[in-house]
C-alpha cells in the first residue's frame, strides 16, 4: 500500500514538473519571438539529428579458465578470443525543450546480436544544456541508466577499464532499464530519482519486461565540488527499494522413468518407476533493497595530469540480477549483497592513462556449507584486482555551452570529455570460490585474464 | 604442491612474448598466484569422471600420517559399461574427514568432493556420494576404483579400493560364435536387423531368435541358443553414446543365409549418420559393409522387415 502510494505521488508529481516545465518553456518561446504563433500553431527550430556512436573491439589474449570444449548448454568455453564488445549507434535530436534518443549495440559476445540499449524522450529545463551551477530540470521517460550510485551511470566511453564492478554488474545487469527518471541539481548538489521496471536488459530471467506490478523506486543524492577546484570531490548518496519476482511452476504430468538399480544398461520392469506429477505452485513477489555511498576524488598533478580516487559501496538484500539471481523464496531465506570498488587513475600526459582496480562482490553473505560433520560459514565472493594502462586521442570537451562555457551535465548522455580513439590494455586478476581444493574447501578457479582493446569514438 | 604450479604454467598456454610482457608489467606476480588455484580442467579425457567434482590432474598425493580413514564404500555392483554416466557410489568417512577423492588405476587425474551431512546408517561420520561416469571409449578389463578421506589441512589418508570390472562387448564379440556388429558415427538412432535363415528378424521388438518348433514345449534354457540383440543405443534419440549394437550366438547359428539391414529410425536432428557392419564367426571376418543414412531414410516404415539393406552372408 505504501509503496503504491509512493508510486502515485511521484507520477502525479512528475506530470505536474512535466506540464510547469511546458507552461513555461512555451511562454519563454512566445516571449522571444512573437512570430511563433503565425497560423495558430507556435513554430519550433527543429534541431538537427545528431549521430554519434563508438566500437569497441577485445583480444582476449588469455584467460585461464578457457577451454576447448562446449558447455552442458552448448555454448563454447574458449574465452581466448577477439570479440566485438560493443558497438553502439546512437541518433540524438535536440527540440530544445524535449531532447530524444535512440541508441542500439551488435556485439558478438553471445554470439552476434542487434539489440536497444537506450531510448529516452526527455522533457528539459532550461531548453538547452545547463551552464556550470545553473539550475536545471530533466525528466526522462523510456530505456535508460538505471539512477543508481556512479558506476551504473558511467558511459562506455568515458569508463578507463573494460568493464564496471562485479556488484555492479550484478546488481544492475546491463545499466539499462525501463522507466522514468526525474533528474537536476543546482550549484553543487544534483539529485535522480527513478520508477523502474526492476528488470535491466541484461538480467537473466525477465530481461526489459516486467512480470510483475512492483516498481523499483530508485534514487541518488550527490554533490560535486566545482570544476575549478584545485582538488575536486564528487560523493552520492543512492538507494533502491522494491520487488522482485519469484516465477511459480505450471501443472507437470505423471511420468516414467527407468533407474538402472542392477546397471546393466536393460530394462527391466523393476526398474520402471513413476514420478506423480505435481499442481502448479503461484508465482511470488518477494522485497529487495539497495543502498549505496560513491565517492570521486580528483586533483591536477603537474607534468603529469589527473589523479583521481575513485570508491562505491553497495549493501542490498535479495537484488542479484546478473550473476547469481537472488531468490529468497527458493533459498528459503533472504540474500543479502555486499560489494565495493576502490580504483586509482594518473593520466600521463594528455595521451595516457594508467590505473589499478580492486572490487568485490559477495552475492551472499550469509552463505554456509556443511563440512564434514559441521556447517560452516563459506564465503562465496568474487573480487577483482585489475591494473590497466591506455594510450588515447584526447579530444576537446563537447559539451560546452554558450560562449564556451564548460556545462554542468553531459549532455544527452554524451562524455564530457571526448577521446576519439583509445588503446587498453588490462590484466585481471580474479579471485572466487567457484573451485575446491584438495580438503573440499571452496578455492579459487583460476580465471586471470589478459586483454586489449581497441576502441574508435565518433 | 609443486606439480600444481608446473602444471599450471603449461595450462595457460600463454605466450613467451606476452610472458615477458607481464613480467615487465610487474603483473606476473598475479600469474604465480593464480597458479595455486584449481584450474577449469573438466577432465573429460579422464576414464572416470565425477559429477560436480574438482578435478585434479595428476596422482594422487601420498598418504599421510595422520590422514582420515575411508570407513565404508558403497556400490550397487562392481560392473561398469562403457559410456555410462549415472554409477552411485556412497561411502561413509572418519570423523575429521572434510572431502573424498576418488580415482580410477591408471587415470590421468582424481575427483575431490565435499563431504557432505551423515547418512542415516552411519549417523556420527561425515558421508559422500558421488555420481560416477565412464567414456563410451573405456577399455575392457579390470579397475581399481580408489576412495580416500582427506581432513581440513589437505592431510590424505589411506586408500579404500573397490575393484570395477567393465562388462565390454568387444570381449563378447570376439569370443561368439557368430555376430553381426553396428557402428555408427553420430548421436543418431540406428536400429539393426538380421534375418537368420529360418526367416526370424532379430531387431529391437524381437531381441532373440529362438522360437520352438511348433508342438514342443518351450526349452526353458533355449534363449541361450538364439541370436540376441544386445542394446538398442540411442533408442528415440535419448542418447547413451554407445553408437553400436550387436547380435551375438554364443551357440553355434542356424547353417544358411543371413540378411542384414539397418533401419534408420530417427537421426537426432543430424544431418547423416555414416555406419558399418561387421560379421565375425569365433573372431574371424566374415563380411563388412559401410553406409550412409540420410534424412529420407527415417520416411519408410520402422516395423519388422524395416530398413535398407547393408549385407548378405552364409554361414556353412
Amino acid at each position: 500500500m505504501t509503496r503504491r502510494v509512493a508510486t502515485l505521488v511521484f507520477g502525479v508529481s512528475f506530470f505536474a514538473s512535466a506540464w510547469s516545465l511546458t507552461s513555461r518553456a512555451m511562454a519563454d518561446v512566445l516571449a522571444a519571438d512573437p512570430q511563433a504563433t503565425a497560423g495558430g500553431l507556435p513554430r519550433i527550430d527543429w534541431g538537427a539529428v545528431r549521430v554519434s556512436g563508438y566500437a569497441q573491439a577485445d583480444w582476449v589474449m588469455f584467460r585461464q579458465s578457457s577451454q576447448d570444449e562446449v558447455s552442458t548448454a552448448g555454448e563454447p568455453l574458449n574465452e581466448n578470443r577477439f570479440t566485438l564488445a560493443s558497438a553502439r549507434l546512437r541518433a540524438t535530436v535536440d527540440h530544445g525543450l524535449v531532447t530524444g534518443m535512440f541508441e542500439i549495440d551488435a556485439n558478438t559476445v553471445h554470439g552476434p546480436q542487434v539489440r536497444p540499449t537506450d531510448a529516452e524522450i526527455t522533457l528539459r529545463w532550461p531548453a538547452r544544456a545547463p551552464r556550470a551551477g545553473e539550475a536545471y530540470f530533466q525528466a526522462t521517460m523510456g530505456l535508460l541508466r538505471t539512477p543508481f550510485g556512479f558506476d551504473t551511470q558511467e558511459v562506455a566511453q568515458r569508463r578507463p577499464f573494460l568493464s564496471r564492478s562485479l556488484f555492479s554488474e550484478a546488481l544492475f545487469p546491463g545499466s539499462y532499464d525501463l522507466g522514468l527518471a526525474l533528474r537536476g541539481g543546482y550549484r553543487f548538489f544534483n539529485y535522480s530519482l527513478g520508477i523502474m521496471n526492476g528488470d535491466p536488459i541484461g538480467e537473466r530471467a525477465f530481461p526489459g519486461r516486467d512480470p510483475n506490478q512492483s516498481k523499483d523506486l530508485v534514487f541518488r543524492l550527490g554533490v560535486e565540488s566545482s570544476r575549478a577546484s584545485h582538488v575536486r570531490v564528487e560523493a552520492g548518496f543512492s538507494g533502491l527499494t522494491g520487488g522482485g519476482f519469484h516465477e511459480g511452476t505450471p501443472t507437470t504430468k505423471d511420468v516414467f522413468v527407468w533407474r538402472d538399480v542392477n546397471e546393466d544398461g536393460v530394462v527391466d520392469p523393476t526398474e520402471i518407476q513413476v514420478i506423480a506429477g505435481t499442481a502448479a505452485t503461484p508465482s511470488e513477489r518477494f522485497p529487495r533493497f539497495a543502498l549505496g555511498g560513491d565517492l570521486r576524488l580528483s586533483a591536477d598533478i603537474p607534468w603529469l595530469g589527473e589523479l583521481s580516487v575513485r570508491g562505491e559501496v553497495v549493501r542490498a538484500k535479495n537484488l542479484d540480477r546478473g550473476l547469481q539471481a537472488a531468490d529468497p523464496v527458493v533459498a528459503g531465506r533472504d540474500l543479502r549483497e555486499v560489494g565495493y570498488y576502490v580504483d586509482v587513475l594518473q593520466e600521463v600526459t594528455p595521451y595516457a592513462i594508467v590505473g589499478v582496480r580492486y572490487d568485490r562482490y559477495n552475492p551472499d553473505a550469509d552463505k554456509s556449507e556443511q563440512a564434514g560433520l559441521r556447517p560452516v560459514a563459506r564465503d562465496p565472493s568474487f573480487s577483482t584486482f585489475s591494473v590497466m594502462a591506455a594510450a588515447r586521442f584526447k579530444g576537446a570537451l563537447v559539451a560546452r555551452g554558450p560562449g564556451g562555457a564548460p556545462l554542468a551535465m553531459p549532455d544527452l548522455g554524451a562524455p564530457r570529455v571526448f577521446y576519439p580513439a583509445r588503446c587498453i590494455v588490462q590484466y585481471d586478476h580474479r579471485t572466487n570460490a567457484l573451485g575446491r581444493d584438495a580438503s573440499g574447501a571452496p578455492t579459487t578457479l583460476a580465471d586471470d585474464s589478459f586483454t586489449v582493446r581497441a576502441e574508435v569514438s565518433f | 604442491m609443486k606439480h600444481r604450479r608446473h602444471e599450471c604454467a603449461r595450462e595457460t598456454g600463454l605466450p613467451g612474448a606476452l610472458r615477458r610482457f607481464g613480467w615487465m608489467a610487474a603483473v606476473s606476480t598475479f600469474l604465480v598466484a593464480s597458479c595455486d588455484a584449481a584450474t577449469a580442467d573438466r577432465g573429460l579425457d579422464a576414464r572416470l569422471r565425477v559429477d560436480g567434482a574438482q578435478f585434479f590432474r595428476g596422482a594422487m598425493p601420498s598418504s599421510e600420517e595422520g590422514g582420515p580413514a575411508v570407513v565404508a564404500v558403497s556400490l550397487r555392483t562392481n560392473e561398469i559399461r562403457a559410456g555410462t554416466h549415472d554409477k552411485s557410489c556412497t561411502g561413509a568417512l572418519a570423523r575429521e574427514a572434510t572431502s573424498a577423492a576418488i580415482g580410477l588405476s591408471g587415470d590421468v587425474g582424481y575427483w575431490v568432493i565435499p563431504a557432505g551431512s551423515p547418512a542415516v546408517e552411519t549417523p556420527n561420520l561425515p558421508s559422500f556420494q558421488a555420481t560416477l561416469a565412464f567414456p563410451p571409449s573405456l577399455p575392457s578389463g579390470t579397475y581399481a576404483l580408489t576412495v580416500r578421506a582427506v581432513d581440513g589441512a589437505g592431510h590424505f589418508g589411506l586408500p579404500m579400493d573397490r575393484t570395477l570390472s567393465t562388462a565390454n562387448t568387444d570381449d563378447a564379440v570376439r569370443t561368439a560364435e557368430l555376430a553381426v556388429s553396428l557402428q555408427w558415427d553420430t548421436e543418431v538412432d540406428l536400429d539393426l536387423h538380421v534375418v537368420d535363415p529360418r526367416g526370424v528378424e532379430i531387431w529391437k521388438r524381437n531381441i532373440n531368435s529362438y522360437e520352438p518348433a511348433p508342438g514342443e514345449p518351450v526349452d526353458p534354457e533355449g534363449w541361450k541358443t538364439g541370436g540376441i540383440l544386445d542394446f538398442d543405443s540411442n533408442a528415440a534419440c535419448v542418447i547413451d553414446g554407445r553408437r553400436r549394437e550387436n547380435v551375438i550366438w554364443k551357440s553355434a547359428p542356424p547353417a544358411g543365409h543371413y540378411v542384414v539391414r539397418v533401419d534408420t529410425f530417427l537421426l537426432c536432428q543430424a544431418s547423416t549418420a555414416r555406419f558399418r557392419i561387421d560379421v565375425t564367426q569365433r573372431g574371424a571376418s566374415l563380411g563388412s559393409a559401410e553406409g550412409m543414412s540420410t534424412e529420407v531414410d527415417t520416411q519408410y516404415s520402422h516395423d519388422r522387415g524395416a530398413g535398407v539393406l547393408a549385407l548378405e552372408f552364409d554361414v556353412p
